[in-house]
């Protein structure tokens, strides 16, 4: 017998191809790529935007032209910002029912499985095409329950405009990194959720973003306000077809989490592999409130991917689920900050990182407890996994702690499939790739039970596609 | 160049500011005036068969055998240090363990003091450390100074452990808070090999500290045990790395800690699996107790793994004296404040304990006393 050493499970590809069909590209409207103050003039005026939208893209234009690329994470020397072009409209106008989305777009949307989505398990589902929203509907229950739930374009101008402008960008200022200043300044597309005090929405609301033109960036803006003692579950899904240029996906989610509220926000993020994902998320949460997060990173030549929690408010929870599952070609560098503000906060942060075939996951955190927080409770735990030695899997977490009478607990692990628990499955008959299988299966499954159940049994799907295949 | 020191081997936000040392820890430009103008003040005792001043042996590397020219020889603290010390250093010393020194059966085995003073504000000393093919040493190095009196003590310690050699080194740094000090380590370990590093830094208004380990022979380990107690408005920066290049190597990092006052410190430790450290093993462990609601305390431990066969693990905790420990041991008799005292104490005894030495044990627990008076003084 060849020792185990010898032995690896040779890890296929997973098979994209539902993601990969291409459509056509027919926009009605496209910018020039690269970016110049006419371009961002351009996209303010092709969207209607009101004057004070235009004013703040100009200066995040500025602040974006200001700021050094990080210098820190993983290389984004295939990111030219002259190739990327910011905004591409799709030929439609967004609609609220699937009927009247042009056949290309509702086919692609339809394998990808959304519209038998919304029908069995949603409350209300936005699509969003390239640069804009094509498709937007909620269900009549959860609207008469006053929530409301719109594309980020006709929030800007409808009923709830004022509020838009009090919270946009609020959370997030276009100063926080580069990218974010570059989302301040292109930014299209994207969902507003309000739900008001006391509303509690029973079934989830989803939005499904799809970037199929070539060379194009996606910047959409996520915008919700959770009201005192409400709750939501939003579900936010990604996914692109594979082109050999460099995409983009820039976008923002600010999360405003009332007094007494609880928000979910799950991601299942399914880039292709030429994809730069350097999303902003951040939520901020008033007293007693929670923000529960759920993130799955599959997808993407790169990501930066930290969502954030301001714990705003005393006794206010944050907790943090993320699986990264980085495979070949991709640089997958995730995590999860918290900052508790005020006294008896709490934060759990909770991770697994797959790598396998010259894939490489780092998790990257920060826990920051200021001297208000007194009675703060903070607990990290990451483990990592690595399937083979061409892969890599780093991990660099950071704490700031500046009270006393605050708790903070820190633990890692990083380590290979157990040999032992292998041979143990095999000496009871099973082979030894299920064997494998079964291990990471093992492995994700606290994190595979928080996702929602179709993401749950297509994670599971990918687990077990990745670990089969040849052993030699 | 880089004038940066302690410097994370992989970068994170900038915003943290743990990517470096602070400003407080820049080094300072040292004309040779200035140095001239300090009498040296190092003393060393104990001396075993082999040491020697380093002036006296033209060229080091020659009696290192087998250590190749270009050994990856770099401290914690970083190479912009690392050349700081050894092309201004006013003090060096070559060590070298041989059989007769393993034969030896002395606690330790060689013993270095700095001690800053008005007439030697300056003491920059550089030390190899080269330990033959099995045999044994072991050297206290401590740093002190007079009360009130200004200054820099820095040193770098080279450590070569030759096939199955064991190399024991003992760091103790009690310097009064107008001095500010650096201890900088660099190891390389070769084929079953063992180094262990025991370190205390308690004084100081600016301390850095930065060992690493090259494990570079099958086999090969390295254990780190360290304490520090900052008060007042002391500022500790630790980075500390392990790095593995071959199989079957381990690590140990333990440190634990107390901040009271308005102290800082910053811990990095990073266990860093190179491709190839198959079956490798690391540990690291930080526990910080923080007696003060205007300290300052971060940690960042990293794990770097390039290679499928090994286990690391790292494990921090912060926070105040446990109050139900505090709670049981007032039910046994003891005052609050005596609890208080013992747990603090009790922190620190694991790493003392491991000093073969009485006089430098009671040194760092009257230090420890020390502090706690202060810390509890403030407290009221």
């Amino acid at each position: 017998m060849k020792s185990f050493e010898d032995e690896k499970t040779q890890v296929n590809e997973v098979d994209r191809s539902i993601y990969d069909i291409k459509d056509e590209v027919r926009p009605s409207f496209e910018v020039a790529s690269g970016l110049t103050p006419e371009i961002v003039e351009q996209i303010s005026e092709e969207k209607h935007d009101p004057e004070w939208m235009r004013i703040f893209r100009l200066k995040a234009l500025d602040i974006y032209n200001s700021m050094p690329l990080p210098n820190w994470g993983p290389p984004l020397d295939g990111l030219d910002m002259g190739n990327i072009v910011t905004y591409v409209r799709p030929d439609t106008p967004m609609v609220g029912s699937w009927k009247e989305v042009p056949k290309d777009i509702k086919d692609t949307f339809e394998r990808l499985g959304i519209p038998e989505a919304e029908r069995k398990s949603l409350a209300g589902v936005g699509a969003q095409y390239d640069s804009e929203v094509v498709y937007h509907n909620v269900s009549a229950e959860v609207e008469a329950q006053g929530v409301v739930y719109t594309d980020m374009e006709s929030a800007l101008t409808g009923p709830y405009a004022d509020m838009v402008k009090k919270h946009f960008m609020k959370l997030v200022p276009p100063t926080d990194h580069k990218f974010a200043a570059l989302h301040g300044a292109v930014w299209s597309g994207g969902s507003f959720v309000y739900v008001p005090p006391g509303v509690s929405v029973e079934i989830p609301l989803q939005s499904y973003f799809r970037l199929n033109a070539p060379g194009a960036g996606q910047f959409e803006h996520t915008l919700i306000i959770v009201d005192k003692g409400a709750y939501l579950h939003f579900i936010e899904g990604c996914s692109a077809p594979k082109y050999n240029v460099a995409n983009l996906h820039a976008g923002c989610v600010e999360l405003f989490v009332g007094e007494g509220a609880r928000m979910r926000y799950s991601t299942i993020e399914n880039w292709s592999k030429n994809m730069y994902n350097l999303n902003t998320k951040r939520a901020r949460v008033e007293k007693g409130g929670t923000v529960e997060w759920v993130s799955g990173s599959f997808g993407s030549h790169t990501s930066y991917l930290y969502p954030m929690t301001i714990l705003q408010g005393e006794d206010s929870h944050m907790e943090f689920t993320g699986i990264t599952f980085a495979g070949a070609e991709q640089n997958l560098d995730t995590g999860a900050k918290v900052v508790h503000n005020a006294p008896h906060t709490t934060s759990h942060i909770s991770t697994k990182s797959i790598s396998r075939d010259g894939g490489i996951s780092t998790f990257r955190s920060s826990v920051k407890i200021s001297e208000e927080a007194k009675g703060a409770k903070s607990s990290v735990s990451c483990e990592s996994l690595m399937l083979d030695s061409k892969s890599r899997s780093d991990t660099i977490p950071a704490m700031d702690i500046a009270c006393a009478e605050a708790d903070a607990g820190h633990e890692a692990k990083i380590g290979r499939i157990s040999e032992q628990a292998v041979f143990y499955f095999m000496s009871r008959g099973i082979s030894e790739e299920d064997a494998r299988a079964f291990i990471v299966g093992g492995f994700a499954e606290p994190i595979a039970k928080e996702l929602p159940l179709e993401y749950a049994v297509e994670m599971n799907n990918l687990i077990n596609l990745e670990m089969k295949g040849s052993i030699g | 160049m880089d004038r940066r020191i302690n410097i994370l081997p992989v970068p994170t936000w900038n915003k943290l500011s743990v990517n470096a040392a602070g400003d407080s820890l820049t080094l300072p430009e040292l004309t040779k005036e200035l140095m001239d103008a300090s009498a040296p003040h190092f003393e060393a005792g104990l001396l075993p068969a082999g040491v020697a001043r380093m002036e006296e042996i033209t060229d080091p590397r020659a009696v290192m055998e087998g250590i190749p020219e270009d050994a990856p020889l770099e401290s914690g603290i970083g190479s912009y240090y690392d050349q700081y010390i050894k092309t201004q250093a006013n003090a060096r010393f070559f060590i070298k363990g041989t059989k007769e020194t393993a034969e030896d059966k002395a606690d330790i085995d060689m013993k270095t003091s700095v001690r800053i003073s008005a007439q030697s504000p300056y003491a920059l000393s550089h030390h190899q450390i080269y330990a033959e093919e099995g045999s044994t040493l072991s050297l206290m190095q401590s740093i002190s100074s007079d009360p009130g009196a200004e200054g820099l003590a820095a040193d770098l310690t080279e450590i070569f452990a030759k096939k199955d050699a064991t190399v024991r080194l003992f760091q103790i740094q009690t310097a009064d808070v107008a001095v500010r000090s650096y201890q900088g380590v660099a190891i390389y370990a070769e084929e079953g090999a063992t180094v262990e590093i025991v370190r205390a830094v308690m004084g100081s208004a600016a301390a850095a500290c930065g060992t690493r380990a090259l494990l570079s022979g099958k086999g090969s380990s390295y254990t780190l045990h360290a304490i520090y107690f900052a008060a007042g408005s002391q500022y500790f920066d630790f980075n500390d790395i392990a790095d593995h290049r071959a199989k079957n190597t381990t690590s140990d990092m333990y440190t634990a800690g107390a901040l009271a006052g308005e102290s800082r410190k910053i811990l990095r430790g990073t266990i860093d699996f190179k491709k190839g450290a198959s079956y490798a093993v690391g540990h690291e462990v930080e526990d910080v107790l923080m007696l003060s609601n205007k300290a300052k305390n971060r940690i960042v431990p990293l794990i770097l793994c390039g290679e499928e066969n090994v286990e690391g693990q790292h494990a921090a905790s912060s926070g105040k004296p446990d109050e139900r420990e505090l709670y049981y041991l007032c039910t046994r008799g003891l005052t609050p404040k005596e609890a208080n005292r013992l747990i603090v104490e009790g922190r620190f005894a694991p790493v003392i304990d491991r000093i073969p030495d009485d006089e430098v044990r009671e040194i760092l627990s009257a230090e420890i006393e020390r502090r706690l008076s202060l810390y509890e003084d403030s407290a009221q």
